[in-house]
């Protein structure tokens, strides 16, 4: 099933076209980020520093409010740095944003779906956006749905659909234009095992045909399964990166990427 | 009953911490009173009343004219004005500026009119003539778009006013002559009074409107409804823009659709040509009403006269100018409940500042001053040109130039309040 699924999966023509036009084996490269909010007293971001290689599946854990999320809407361009640079494939998010946009793809926390519109319009939408059209675009949406075992319910509106079934839909949105550089903030929040596991199946998929994906989790084993290296922040620093592996080798005392995770951050709550 | 109380308690809390949401649901119903009433109460109300103003030209010169433009100084109802930026009006500068909208009423007292008057009352102190003064010496010109009630409730004032200042004019300068003799003038008045002037005019007072072209429309209260409720129709297109909006910025579509390899404008184009498109089918549907649904009912039917072109470029100029207002709402505004108040009551304030309920020179004169503000009154005046006064587009450009402005004002301010918010 997973074989027959990875076939659907290419790398698009743009990844192809810049990873070819530049020997670049680096597709994510943070440099010195620093976010203040407008009337913040505290620093979101106190200077991170990343460089996430091609078909990295990259987890970015964190406790609420230590600026995983507002790392990734940085390195989308939905947010401007106070201070520092954010390249995808040597692209500055800042100044050729428009470049950096036709690699990207996010997922975000939100059901960002029109409820009203079923999922196909959904789909077809956003892949417009994505300037896809006519026969590759039906076929793109037939792979996603196919997926993510939404094909019964593609003429179906958002509004009518299970929890899980629109942390689905919310995921294929993101992918739709297969983009080699993917953001996935809490793409499994509050989904039944089921979904959870054909996104990351999907994910994995995607890995193995050169995706670069930087994910945010709360659940340490999905973390701990799915991704190649791991950036845990805190208080808007990263306080460590390396592979799950070896995180929890270098982490005295700890077995596991949960209480590395407690180590490295503390237990008081975060709030 | 402890349950009953906690669900009390909570829904305040829930309506406390939205401040601003509660701010614009006591506000604007306030605002909404205090401007309506405003407006009303310049008709209702017998005190602090606005006077009306009538372009006034004496070319008699004489007791008549003396006495009905004194009148007219005098009175609670009227001021005359009798100069156009500084300069001495004339039948057809007055005319023109009543044609123009500039303002509604003028009046003529015509040279001689005095003298024709008082050969009439000679004759019928002989008893060889009836007191009517023929029209023809006083000319009292109207604005066309003038709706029916109110213009004959003007018209009727202003003739008996003209009736009244009139024949007391003219029997004092009689009186100055003879005051034996006005004293029977008087008394033979008094008599035509009773016997007359109830139903018919002591003097004769010519109407006409004031038109820019041959062609115009006949100024049936459809031709001037229609088109004003229209304008407000086409307005509440905010309220589903407005909240479209919001449900795109707070869903996270409108941030995923900003990493999406699509320029801003493109997005913004195409909310803008949908609503556009969705005013321009309610003008139609409105305009389909007027010229066929409401003659059904026995009211004339809506003639869209042989340029509608205008229509469609002022319609156009209106959907533009609802459209950047409920995309600055569903910026600005920070919830769907927030615009669901917001939006419609702001429309029917800016509806009754425009005009459309109360015509804008029945208003005070500071709310007068306020309605120049309004992008309904711009609208307003727009089609009442093209439907009434049937003119052509360079008298419409200042209206729709009004509007346009106001579409790239609003859309500027959604612009800056959204990229400061996302």
């Amino acid at each position: 099933m997973c074989r027959q699924r990875s076939r659907s999966f290419s790398r698009s023509s743009i990844a192809n076209s810049l990873i070819t036009a530049k020997p670049v084996t680096t597709a994510i490269t943070v440099k010195g980020l620093v976010k203040k909010y407008r009337n913040a007293d505290e620093f979101a971001l106190k200077g991170i520093n990343l460089s996430i290689s091609e078909g990295t599946i990259f987890g970015l854990l964190g406790p609420n409010g230590s600026g995983k999320t507002t790392t990734i809407s940085i390195m989308c361009g939905l947010l401007q740095p106070t201070q520092g640079e954010a390249y995808i494939y040597g692209k500055d998010v800042q100044r050729e944003l428009r470049q950096v946009k036709k690699v990207i793809g996010l997922v975000p926390q939100e059901l960002a779906l029109y409820p009203t519109l079923t999922l196909r319009e959904n789909l077809r939408y956003f892949g417009n956006m994505h300037g896809l059209r006519g026969k590759l675009l039906r076929e793109r949406i037939a792979v996603c749905l196919q997926i993510t075992q939404l094909e019964r319910f593609a003429d179906r509106k958002i509004a009518t659909f299970s929890g899980g079934m629109k942390r689905r839909a919310n995921f294929i949105a993101g992918i739709i234009h297969e983009p080699p550089v993917l953001f996935l903030d809490e793409p499994t929040l509050g989904v039944d095992p089921q979904s959870r596991n054909v996104i990351l199946e999907t994910l994995n998929e995607l890995r193995k045909v050169g995706v670069t994906m930087i994910y945010t989790t709360h659940y340490m084993e999905e973390a701990q399964q799915l991704c190649t290296r791991l950036g845990i922040m805190d208080a808007g620093t990263v306080v460590a990166e390396e592979t799950p592996r070896k995180l929890i080798k270098n982490t005295p005392g700890c077995s596991d990427l949960g209480e590395v995770f407690l180590s490295l951050t503390g237990r008081e709550l975060r709030d | 009953m402890l349950k009953l109380l906690s669900s009390c308690r909570k829904e305040l809390t829930i309506l406390y911490r939205d401040k601003a949401g509660l701010a614009i649901l006591f506000i604007m119903p306030m605002a909404l009173v205090l401007v309506i009433t405003l407006i009303q109460n310049n008709i209702l109300e017998e005190s602090n009343r606005s006077k009306i103003q009538i372009l006034f030209i004496n070319e008699d010169r004489d007791d008549l004219g003396y006495a009905i433009e004194k009148g007219l100084n005098d009175s609670d109802f009227f001021e005359i004005q009798k100069t156009i930026q500084g300069t001495p009006l004339t039948g057809d500068s007055l005319r023109k500026a009543i044609s123009r909208g500039d303002s509604q009423i003028g009046l003529i007292i015509h040279q001689g009119a005095s003298k024709a008057f008082r050969d009439k009352l000679k004759g019928l102190i002989r008893g060889k003539d009836q007191l009517v003064l023929k029209s023809g010496k006083i000319t009292l010109i109207l604005d066309p778009t003038i709706q029916g009630a109110l213009k004959h409730s003007i018209e009727s004032a202003l003739r008996l006013f003209v009736q009244g200042e009139g024949i007391r004019g003219l029997l004092e300068g009689i009186g100055r002559i003879s005051e034996s003799q006005a004293t029977e003038n008087e008394k033979e008045l008094s008599v035509a009074e009773s016997l007359q002037l109830g139903s018919k005019e002591l003097i004769g007072i010519q109407k006409e409107y004031a038109t820019l072209n041959e062609s115009q429309l006949k100024p049936t209260v459809v031709q001037y409804t229609v088109p004003a409720w229209t304008m407000f129709g086409i307005f509440f297109i905010v309220l589903p823009l407005s909240g479209s909006v919001i449900r795109e910025r707070q869903g996270g579509t409108l941030a995923r659709l900003f990493t999406m390899p699509v320029p801003f404008a493109t997005i913004l184009l195409g909310r803008i040509t949908t609503y556009g498109f969705v005013s321009m089918v309610q003008l139609g549907l409105m305009l389909w009403v007027g010229a066929a649904i409401l003659p059904l009912f026995g009211t004339p039917v809506l003639e869209m006269g042989n340029r509608p072109d205008l229509i469609v470029i002022v319609g156009l100029c209106a959907a533009l100018a609802a459209t950047g207002y409920g995309l600055m709402l569903g910026t600005i505004l920070k919830s769907y409940d927030q615009a669901a108040v917001f939006g419609p009551i702001s429309i029917v304030i800016a509806a009754a500042l425009g005009g459309i309920m109360i015509p804008v020179f029945m208003m005070p004169k500071f709310m007068q001053s306020i309605s120049i503000f309004s992008p309904l009154r711009w609208g307003h005046e727009a089609f009442v040109d093209v439907f009434v006064r049937c003119v052509d587009i360079t008298a419409l450009l200042p209206n729709i130039t009004r509007l346009l402005v106001f579409f790239a004002g609003t859309l500027l301010i959604s612009l800056i309040f959204l990229f400061r918010k996302e």
